[in-house]
Order: C-alpha cells, then sequence, then structure tokens
C-alpha cells in the first residue's frame, strides 16, 4: 500500500486543526460591526468589546471527552389524567430541604448548547436512520405551517412548519435549485446566519443542529435550536423571530450533506459540515420573519440533592415540554482532591413503572455534560399532559480515571401534579434511601 | 451576498457590503490566522482588524482583481507579526460573552473522533509550531491555502525566488523536528529530495 507523503500529512493536518479549532459558523460579524461603528465615531478610541475566551472553549472540550452522563427515563402507562398546558407557566418551587446538604438555592447554568457524549453519539446513529425527527409531534396540534419561500442565486427556500416551546425550537424548511450531483465533489449547506427572537434573546449558532434528508429535486432540513432556560419568561402566546440562512458549498467529506435522489430517505444528524471549504456562499441570505404559537415548559426547580463522599449530587430542574423532557443534574466537589470531571454519573428517571430507556418513540434518551459538572438529559417523547409519580435515580459513580465506583442507588421521589393555575405542579414525596456513605 | 455586490456596496459606504465579505472570508481568514498564529484569540483579532482596514482602505482596492487574495495578504502579514512579537492581547480580551464554552454538536462529535487522531498529525502539529511564525506562514500558504509558488509571491509581496528559498528552508527545518519515525533518516536531507518527503 502506497503511504501517504509527509507533505500530505501536513496538508492534511494544517486542514485538520484548522476545522476542529476554528468552528466553521465562527461569526466575528457583531464585534466587527461593533469595532466598525466605534471606528467611524473616534477612530483611535476603540474599546474592549465582548470575546469568546478560546481557552476556555478547549477546556470545556476536554471537560466534555472525560466526562459522560449516561442518564436513562422511562415511563408508565399508568397515568390518569393529564394536565392543561394552556394555563401551566414555569412554575419554581421553593428549595427542599433534605437530610443531607440542603442546597443553597443554586441558578441553574444557562444551556448554550448540544454537546455529545457516548449516549449522543448512539443518538446520533439512531437519528440517522429513524423516521422524521420529532415525529411524535403531531404537526396539526403543535407548531405552524408556514409555507414562504424566499429566491437567491437561483435557489429557493421554503419554511414548511416552525415551532417554539420551552426546550427548544425547530424550523422544517426545503432547498431547492441547482443542486450537485453525488458524485461531483461538491455539496450544499445551509448556515445559519442569525437566529433571534424578536425583542428577545439572540439564538444564533453555534447551539443550532440541522438535519438533513434528500427529497425529490430538493432537500429536507430540520433546525433544532436548544433553548432550555433562555425563553422562560415567556408565557402561552406567539413567538416572534427572525431566521436567515445562506447557502455554502462545501468540499466533499464524510459527512457531507444529503443529495437528492428518489430513494434516500433517512434523517442525518449534525450536517455543520467541517470540511475544506472552498466556495464559501453562493446564495442567499434568506431572510424570514415567523410568528408560531409558544408553548412555555413545565419547570420543577428541585433543588435536591444527595452527598455522597466528597460529592455533592443534586437534582436540580426539571422542565417538560411537548418536545422534550430535559434534567439537569450537577456535581460539585466538596473536597479539594476531588475532581468532578473525573467521574461519570449513571442515572435515570421513571414516571410510576413505565419501562424503558427508550420511550414510545423508540428513540434513546440522550445524556450530555454542559459543563465540567453539570449534566443534562433529554428524552424524547411528548408527555406535556402527563401527570403521576416521577423518581429520579443517580445509579452511580464511576471514575473515568481510576475505575473506582461508588455505588448507589440514590433515588429522589416527587408527584406531578394536575396543573392549577398559579399552583406548584410539583411536590417532593420522598427521597430515599439517603446515602450514608 | 456575492462578492462584487459586497464590495460594491462598501465602496458606496454602505457597511452591510463589509457584513457580506465577513461573512464570505472570515472563516477562511480565522482558520489561516489560526494556523500562523496558533492562538485563536489572536487568529481572530487580525481577522478583524483586517476587515476593519479593508474597510477603511477599499478605495484602495482594484476591483478588477479578487478580493480574497488582497485581504488574505494582509491577514497572513499580520499573523506573522503578531506571533513574532509574541503573545497577543486581544482587544476583546476582558469582556464575557454568553455560551462561549460550548460549541455545537458537530464540532463536539469532530474533537471526540480528534481526541484519538494519529500520533502523526500530533507530531507534525507540533514540530510546526516550533517553526518561526514566516517559515510557519509560508506552510500555510503552500499547503493549506494550495497555492503556488507564484501566487506566494503575490501574497507575501516578495520575489519568487524568496518564496522558494523561504519554502525550501521551511521544509528542511520542519524535517528537522520531525520525531524520528516520520522524518526520513538524516542522510536524506539535502535538495534533491522530493517534495513528498519534505
Amino acid at each position: 500500500m502506497k503511504e501517504r507523503s509527509i507533505e500530505e500529512q501536513v496538508t492534511d493536518t494544517l486542514h485538520e486543526r484548522a476545522s476542529r479549532d476554528v468552528a466553521y459558523d465562527l461569526d466575528l460579524w457583531p464585534r466587527i460591526s461593533s469595532r466598525a461603528v466605534k471606528r467611524v465615531g473616534t477612530y483611535w478610541g476603540i474599546s474592549r468589546l465582548p470575546f469568546r475566551r478560546p481557552s476556555l472553549v478547549v477546556a470545556a472540550y476536554l471537560a466534555v471527552l472525560v466526562v459522560a452522563v449516561v442518564v436513562t427515563f422511562s415511563l408508565a402507562p399508568t397515568l390518569k389524567s393529564g394536565m392543561q398546558p394552556d394555563v401551566t407557566t414555569p412554575v419554581q418551587q421553593s428549595s427542599t430541604e433534605v437530610a443531607v446538604g440542603g442546597t443553597q438555592q443554586p441558578e441553574i447554568t444557562p444551556l448554550p448548547s448540544l454537546t455529545p457524549d457516548a449516549t449522543a453519539t448512539q443518538y446520533a446513529a439512531d437519528y440517522a436512520t429513524s423516521r422524521e425527527p420529532y415525529a411524535y409531534l403531531d404537526r396539526s396540534k403543535y407548531g405552524k405551517y408556514i409555507g414562504i419561500s424566499q429566491g437567491s442565486g437561483g435557489y429557493t427556500v421554503t419554511v414548511n412548519w416552525a415551532y417554539a416551546d420551552g426546550n427548544l425550537m425547530l424550523v422544517d424548511f426545503d432547498l431547492a435549485g441547482p443542486l450537485p450531483d453525488a458524485l461531483s465533489g461538491r455539496h450544499l449547506t445551509p448556515q445559519v446566519v442569525a437566529l433571534s427572537v424578536r425583542n428577545g434573546p439572540d439564538l444564533t449558532t453555534p447551539e443550532t443542529r440541522l438535519s438533513s434528508k434528500a427529497g425529490v429535486n430538493k432537500i429536507h432540513y430540520l433546525l433544532e435550536r436548544d433553548v432550555a432556560n433562555k425563553l422562560d419568561k415567556y408565557g402561552n402566546q406567539e413567538l416572534e423571530f427572525d431566521l436567515t440562512i445562506a447557502l455554502n458549498a462545501f468540499e466533499t467529506g464524510p459527512k457531507s450533506v444529503a443529495t437528492p435522489t428518489d430513494s434516500v430517505a433517512t434523517w442525518t444528524a449534525g450536517s455543520q459540515n467541517t470540511e475544506r471549504v472552498k466556495e464559501p456562499n453562493i446564495a442567499g441570505p434568506f431572510n424570514f420573519s415567523l410568528r408560531v404559537p409558544f408553548i412555555p415548559a413545565r419547570i420543577a426547580r428541585l433543588l435536591q440533592n444527595v452527598i455522597v463522599r466528597n460529592f455533592d449530587v443534586s437534582l436540580q430542574q426539571f422542565r417538560v415540554s411537548p418536545a422534550q423532557v430535559r434534567s439537569f443534574v450537577e456535581v460539585k466537589s466538596l473536597g479539594q482532591a476531588v475532581t468532578p470531571a473525573d467521574w461519570e454519573i449513571s442515572a435515570g428517571a421513571q414516571v410510576n413503572n413505565w419501562d424503558a430507556l427508550k420511550f414510545r418513540t423508540g428513540k434513546p434518551s440522550y445524556g450530555q455534560m454542559l459543563t465540567s459538572n453539570l449534566g443534562t438529559h433529554t428524552i424524547y417523547d411528548n408527555v406535556y399532559d402527563e401527570q403521576g409519580e416521577w423518581t429520579f435515580t443517580v445509579r452511580r459513580l464511576l471514575n473515568n480515571q481510576t475505575g473506582e465506583v461508588i455505588e448507589g442507588p440514590w433515588i429522589f421521589k416527587f408527584q406531578v401534579l394536575p396543573a392549577t393555575p398559579g399552583a406548584d405542579q410539583w411536590k417532593l414525596v420522598e427521597q430515599s434511601p439517603i446515602p450514608s456513605k | 451576498m456575492r462578492e462584487a455586490e459586497a464590495i460594491a456596496r462598501l465602496k458606496r459606504g454602505d457597511i452591510g457590503g463589509l457584513e457580506g465579505l465577513v461573512r464570505l472570508y472570515q472563516v477562511q481568514a480565522v482558520r489561516a490566522a489560526y494556523l500562523v498564529t496558533r492562538d485563536l484569540a489572536s487568529a481572530e483579532d487580525v481577522v478583524q482588524s483586517a476587515f476593519l482596514r479593508a474597510y477603511e482602505r477599499i478605495g484602495q482596492y482594484d476591483t478588477g482583481r479578487p478580493f480574497g487574495p488582497w485581504f488574505l495578504r494582509s491577514v497572513i502579514n499580520d499573523a506573522i507579526k503578531v506571533s513574532t512579537r509574541g503573545r497577543h492581547v486581544s482587544l476583546d480580551e476582558l469582556a464575557p460573552l454568553e455560551g462561549s464554552l460550548l460549541k455545537s454538536y458537530s464540532e463536539q462529535l469532530d474533537l471526540s473522533s480528534l481526541a484519538v487522531a494519529s500520533e502523526t498529525n500530533d507530531a507534525i502539529w507540533e514540530a510546526l509550531g516550533k517553526l518561526p511564525p514566516q517559515q510557519r506562514a509560508v506552510l500555510v500558504l503552500r499547503y493549506y491555502l494550495d497555492l503556488g509558488e507564484a501566487e506566494m509571491s503575490a501574497r507575501l509581496d516578495v520575489p519568487a525566488g524568496t518564496v522558494k528559498s523561504r519554502l525550501h528552508a521551511a521544509r528542511k527545518h520542519l524535517r528537522t523536528l520531525l520525531p524520528s519515525w516520520l522524518a526520513p533518516s538524516s542522510g536524506e536531507e539535502n535538495d534533491t529530495k522530493p517534495m513528498s518527503y519534505l
């Protein structure tokens, strides 16, 4: 077999490092525009502007690599009556004293992105072979059909449907135009240039994920934006947001986006191609102003914790919306000798006796670390109208460095109450067993 | 927005034209600058400054020539200067930015795979870091931006012969910095060495 020359390896190294360390959806424009505006008025009066600290980015990457959360949820079909989503708003329950180590009303860290671990990889694989993502969301009931098209450079982008709740925003759109042949060596991919709520937060990338599926003479896309803790001030109302998409061309690569054929019908997750950019922009921007019904998440700020050895493990929050069920667990070190980032959390949740890693939708649950000590877990099912006894279990802690295992389980139980305007919807039933380790 | 349209708008004083150029070239520019500076903050700041300078000097730009090479030449030269004078302090460094700690799903997957990347790439990356910035820039132009010697000459604004000698010196120096299991033996280090051995 012919060995690759060092010249080729240098080329590969440079491209690999550049792609890895500099995001393809990098956006300098906000900073440049601010500085440009300042320069117009006072050329030498450039002030210090918001800036991303890359060293922290790298640190977070490393933290994600060494920490994995494996969280499993399951449900049981024993629920009797549903809640009334139209009267619910995020409810904050007062901090619950627990037998050991009552918590200090910690604030939930904002959730900026989807970050993977081993479970995420599993999810991505499943996603690629699944039917339409979020098929369990009845589109006739949730979200809004849009049907608006924009053209640019011979291409047409049509927004078909959009959806927003307290956990997630979804935008379904098609791209049609002179799409490249699969063997041409070029692929197209849309880039979300801007996504912002009118008079609200800017939700632009890098937290946006795009999945694609080939259609006939067009490509279908589903944009997903994690908005947990971003839109909690909104109630049942219409949400207005602006979306700008650009169309870029990429050299072919192993993660290339779908190319339209009559036969391909699977969805491919994470189509944000980081291959070499040869022709960055070929059409757009395509600008859309959208207005969709917003469904606030039912939020339980539980703040229940257990102390195990030198760890404080706290279940901080549940967020239930039609698109997802999210939970957040924080692990704090109580001693200098303990490094939370070295530990993996195995945990899960149940509603009554419902079974499973996979919910009714068949989608695996999805665990991830947001920071070195804050993990979140997502299940893909619509249990927004369900109530019952929910159980959250931390099964064990595993040290990835030493192999040490601290066995649980440590269990939190609480009752999901029928929705009543102005009342708490979550009630702690018991916490057992309280660990004595 | 197409490049020609963006430049036309910029020449009319419309800052929207600058946005179009930023969208078109920011990734390529930051990546190229990063490969020279090996510091993302410095690279981003270099590119920001280069765009602002382009904004101010767009009147000097000849619309008959492509914008990219003109702009990237400025970026590479600035990256060399920044690297040469040591650690660069970003203008933006003191201010926070929400959500900066985490990147996109797909990027994280890439990082996961790169965590087990070959020792070869790591060794080459480490060796590149030991080169003087000028030599590193030459290799970036040749192997990342895929420029020929004539283009490099234009990009660096130096004679073609200078480019040739710089490239040769950079390759030779790099080879001495590679580990023995990757670099050819010392006996092969001569001017007649095929390109594939640097």
